[in-house]
């Protein structure tokens, strides 16, 4: 099943998930699914998501990614989440969501330093 | 003999004599009865007059007072008595006097007089307003005398002046007050207003009385006075805040309009007070800036290295200032890709649960955003607060100094900083 | 007092809505004039009440309005629907209601994001949520 919004690259081991600006909650589902298998698929060591985009987070869709996070370590990977608006991290925070100790980076290239086991502030 | 009368004849004249003297007695008895009913009469008149509500007097031609009624006692102070032996030149002002004396020589012109006014002097010293109503009296053909109908009109000239006063106070009001008032027709047409509308507004009175109360706002604003003046009809009163006021040269300024529906000698008007508040905005403008940048500068946000942020934070964190604290450090970090951020807490005087859960939720959000904050100038009085209100820090790096948080941040920059003249 | 002076209602009654919820709501607080993090808090605040009532009462209805409460200019959100209704509003408003978690209701973390919240409810007839974020004038 592919998900229609949502595009899935992979670079060296990490999957870079691009998640759309404003998905719907199928698009959610569909997008956990798709990561997974992806997972399987191409045999990869990490995840990106990319919610650079994403202009509202509400409960369903937090919930939603701490679950595909859980679901990615079980099955050995290690996420990132890159590039949460300002907005949206202020709005989370004080709609009370948990995240959980979830990896964050500030945009996709310092994710993929994480990823690679770079340091953040290392030459890029 | 001649002499002698039948005995027919003598009872016949005795019972006409008898007849006679019924006759005589009945006339007398009727008589007595129109007299009786002419004393009646009199006395009835004589009540009326003495105990008419008007005064009444009479005098002759030198105004001696020759017979006055029960009230004139009342409204001169003197019995009758007293006042039948007087003067008209005794009780009235020396003005009066003169009044008195061309009013009789008009009378004695035989001209008719209207109601005229004398001022009286009372028996105790006051002055009486009286209103008068006056006619010659004739005999045989000859003026005998003056009489008069009276009434004290000091109630009337009481409430004349208080009318007057009132009258004069309120053009005072008006002219003096410092905010425009205008007086319209319940339909809307200016019929009254004050100095300061003439000013305020550019015009002269007589414009302003040729225009509608509605010409007095810009087309923009016809819709809120509409509402405005729906909420009037219905409600009696109605309050406009920040209205734009249009002058004759074609200037706008804000205003607050209150509008009222007064009673104005039986009509119902619509009385507005506009009041012009372009110096209260321009201040209001002003401590909104001040605030705003009180704010900002309480809470900087500055690059002090590569990646690396310094957030200083002065004075207490209230939820607004903690909101707006959040997003420009947030906005900076993604906007200079910084993702170390030190929240300095030095210049906070004390801190209770909220500022601390307001600098939690800062830290939570900058991890979110995938930086790291850092919160520095933890000192001992804060620590120990910290402490004491359980506020758990888990996962929060403080540090007590800046400068110690800064070596944080080296360190997880893996910068190092050297000492070169340490040889 | 309230005066408003825009309207529109939107009908809820399948999990697609929520995209048009969203977009209406971030419209018009946009051209009301509030900033990006105040639109992105009343936008989450209408998604967590919107999938309330999908959840919970399978449709209902918004209605967005502008409004004017002491001269505070704002936004003012009607969610209603003729569900269960909320047995305990004192409870369901209590923090433990994670968001996080289970299939909670939100609503104290919805009150967060907003100026105002009411809630009535009538076990068994429905529920009405009425939330307002008003603009700051700096």
């Amino acid at each position: 099943m592919i998900a229609k919004n949502t595009s899935v690259i992979k670079i060296y081991n990490t999957l870079l998930v691009t998640v759309p600006a404003d998905p719907d909650d199928n698009t959610i589902t569909e997008l956990q699914e798709h990561v997974l298998e992806s997972m399987e698929k191409c045999v990869a060591k990490g995840v990106i998501l990319d919610i650079s985009m994403v202009e509202t987070l509400d409960s369903f869709f937090a919930r939603t990614i701490t679950e595909t996070i859980q679901m990615v370590a079980v099955m050995g990977g290690d996420t990132v989440i890159a590039g949460m608006r300002p907005s949206v991290a202020i709005t989370a925070i004080q709609l009370g969501l948990n995240l959980g100790n979830v990896r964050t980076a500030l945009n996709v290239e310092l994710a993929l330093d994480m990823v690679a086991d770079f340091r953040p502030g290392g030459q890029k | 003999m001649q002499a002698e009368k039948s005995k027919e004849e003598l009872l016949e004249e005795l019972e006409d004599l008898r007849r006679q003297v019924s006759e005589m007695k009945k006339s007398a008895t009727e008589a007595n009865a129109i007299f009786e009913s002419l004393k009646e009469s009199e006395e009835r008149f004589r009540g009326l007059f003495e105990n008419a509500s008007d005064g009444i007097w009479a005098q002759d031609l030198k105004g001696n007072f020759t017979w006055a009624n029960k009230i004139t006692e009342t409204t001169t102070g003197y019995t009758l008595k007293e006042f039948l032996g007087m003067n008209i030149a005794e009780i009235i002002t020396p003005e009066s006097l003169q009044e008195a004396r061309k009013i009789k020589q008009r009378l004695m012109n035989n001209e008719l007089l209207p109601v005229y006014e004398l001022d009286v002097k009372t028996k105790d010293g006051r002055v009486v307003p009286l209103e008068l109503n006056s006619h010659l009296i004739m005999k045989n053909g000859e003026p005998f005398g003056v009489e008069a109908i009276l009434r004290d009109i000091s109630e009337r000239k009481r409430i004349e002046q208080a009318h007057h006063d009132s009258e004069v106070k309120y053009r005072a009001l008006m002219d003096y007050s410092s905010d425009a008032i205008v007086l319209a027709e319940f339909e809307g047409d200016l019929i009254e207003v004050n100095r300061k509308a003439e000013s305020l507004l550019g015009y002269l009175q007589e414009d302003l009385l040729n225009m509608r109360f509605i010409d007095l706002h810009p087309q923009e604003e016809a819709e809120r006075i509409e509402g405005g003046l729906a909420e009037l009809y219905e409600k009696g009163s109605t309050y406009l805040n920040d209205i734009l006021v249009l002058t004759k040269s074609g200037r706008t300024f804000p205003a607050e309009s209150t509008a009222t529906i007064v009673e104005y000698g039986g009509k119902k008007l619509i009385q507005a007070v506009i009041h012009d508040i372009t110096k209260r905005k321009r201040n209001q403008e002003i401590i909104t800036r001040q605030a705003q940048e009180i704010m900002e500068i309480s809470t900087p946000v500055v690059q002090i290295w590569d990646n690396v942020l310094a957030a200083p934070v002065i004075g207490t964190l209230d939820s607004q200032r903690a909101e707006q604290f959040t997003e420009r450090l947030l906005n900076k970090i993604v906007e200079t890709n910084s993702p170390i951020a030190l929240v300095d807490i030095t210049g906070v005087p004390a801190i209770d649960t909220r500022t601390a859960q307001h600098l939690i939720d800062t830290i939570s959000a900058v991890q979110l955003l995938g930086g790291q904050a850092i919160l520095t100038g933890v000192r001992p009085a804060i620590a120990q607060t910290l402490v004491h209100l359980g506020i758990n820090l888990n996962g929060v790096v403080t540090r007590p100094s800046l400068a110690a948080g800064l070596q944080v941040a080296f360190q997880k920059l893996g910068l190092q900083i050297k000492n070169n003249n340490e040889l | 007092m309230m005066t408003g002076r825009d309207a529109c209602e939107v009908s809820i009654d399948s999990e697609n809505e929520m995209i048009s919820v969203r977009k209406v709501i971030r419209n018009v607080a946009t051209e009301m004039g509030f900033g990006v993090t105040d639109v992105t808090r009343i936008v989450t605040a209408a998604s967590e009440l919107t999938r309330n009532i999908f959840l919970y009462a399978s449709s209902g209805t918004m209605i967005w309005r502008t409004c004017e409460v002491n001269g505070n200019t704002g936004i003012e959100l009607i969610f209603e629907d003729h569900g269960p209704g909320i047995a305990d509003i004192e409870e369901a408003m209590q923090a433990g209601f994670t968001t996080g978690g289970g299939l909670g209701l939100g609503l104290p973390g919805t009150k967060r994001l907003m100026d105002d919240m009411e809630i009535k409810s009538q076990k068994g007839e429905g529920t009405v949520i009425t939330i307002r974020k008003y603009l700051r004038r700096c």
